[in-house]
């Protein structure tokens, strides 16, 4: 051991300067080829559980939220409702389903502090109180992932004569894959950084009424 | 045993290098292709998702005209048009459009005696289609036409029996 530390062997000056680019040169590409795989397979993740979580939204809107520790016959979605009551600012929609008991529920889905929630009443009481559906608690830094662009509810055609009606559920929420560099300008962080995803939805509402 | 590893002269030649940087190039480009590819097959699932969404929405309008006329065309001035091609903006690719085309094919009355003798429906279906861009779209310029086709039948009494719509 102590001929290996004290020997004056090694590879000469010439064998390095060739050497080290050369090793440069092989592992550069890879190496850049890994980051760029690393970097996408981020951003489609995030690109795809963006369309998942809203498309979850939307059927939630459509068919009905069930809220935890209940069962299937208290989920009331706009293909259930007998009327539905759309908010001024168009951002919230209370959807009273087709039943005639007395103890009927009803639900609001509504946005609340850029967050899509929503509640279920029986009367004036509250049966489950602002649960948040969108967006997932994902985080970049202290700034939340995932954030709402839009989300509206439409009467489609108000001047239809003669029931039923559409409603028209149009959601655009963006994704951020990575913070704003220092370099990059507004318009590199728009098109590099973040991912806008759109959808709209119209749901026939059979015999409901729209107020 | 160390001495042997570190003072030998034996060591990588220049077509062992040669050679390992032709793998690497190799597995650098697959790599890279790879990528690229799941960027745009990402791309044009959301797309195909929208696409269906879109289809989706002109035939609720439709059932609102079978609901309200009794026919898919409408007749009423104030409703809704349909069975017109529509077009539709499914993304915003490099900062332009990615337009879509919905076209409706002729509905064609249809009798199924397993459902009932008294019974038959219009069979309808729609095609939306669009040019996706291909992979490294910005370098070639390349685009694949897609279609996708929805069907819906809507059903009433037979017209034979007198009991239309």
């Amino acid at each position: 051991m102590k001929k290996i530390l004290t020997t004056r062997g090694g590879y000469t000056l010439i064998e390095l300067i060739v050497g080290i680019p050369l090793i440069a040169l092989i592992f550069l590409p890879l190496g850049l080829s890994l980051t760029f795989m690393v970097k996408t397979f981020q951003e489609v993740y995030h690109f795809t559980n963006l369309q998942y979580e809203m498309m979850t939204v939307l059927d939630q809107v459509r068919v009905g939220y069930l809220p935890k520790n209940t069962t299937p016959d208290v989920m009331i979605g706009l293909i259930t409702a007998e009327k539905v009551v759309i908010n001024s600012a168009k951002n919230g929609i209370t959807i009273y389903p087709v039943n005639d008991k007395p103890s009927r529920l009803d639900a609001s889905y509504f946005v609340l502090n850029n967050e899509i929630r929503c509640s279920g009443a029986q009367g004036a009481s509250k049966v489950w109180s602002n649960e948040i559906l969108f967006p997932p608690p994902d985080k970049l830094g202290r700034r939340k992932q995932y954030r709402i662009k839009e989300f509206t509810f439409e009467n489609l055609y108000p001047y239809a004569h003669v029931e039923p009606k559409i409603i028209k559920v149009k959601f655009a929420a963006e994704v951020r894959y990575r913070n704003q560099s220092d370099e990059e300008s507004i318009t590199d962080d728009m098109t590099y950084n973040l991912r806008t995803v759109e959808y709209e939805m119209y749901v026939f509402l059979g015999t409901s009424v729209v107020d | 045993m160390y001495n042997n590893y570190i003072r030998g002269n034996k060591g990588f030649g220049l077509i062992t290098i040669m050679i390992i940087a032709v793998f690497a190039a190799i597995a650098a480009a697959g790599i890279f292709v790879g990528a690229v590819y799941v960027r745009a097959k990402t791309s044009e699932n959301y797309h195909r998702r929208k696409a269906l969404l879109l289809l989706r929405n002109q035939f609720e309008i439709i059932q609102m005209n079978w609901q309200l006329n009794g026919k898919i065309v409408n007749s009423k001035p104030n409703d809704p048009p349909s069975l017109r091609d529509v077009e539709v903006v499914l993304d915003v690719v490099n900062g332009r459009p990615l337009k879509g085309t919905i076209n409706f094919r002729t509905p064609t009355v249809v009798q199924d005696p397993l459902v009932s003798y008294d019974a038959e429906f219009v069979k309808l279906e729609a095609v939306i289609s669009w040019d996706e861009p291909y992979i490294m779209n910005e370098v070639f310029e390349r685009k694949r036409k897609i279609k996708m086709l929805l069907r819906d039948d809507f059903y009433r009494k037979s017209q034979s029996t007198g009991e239309g719509s």
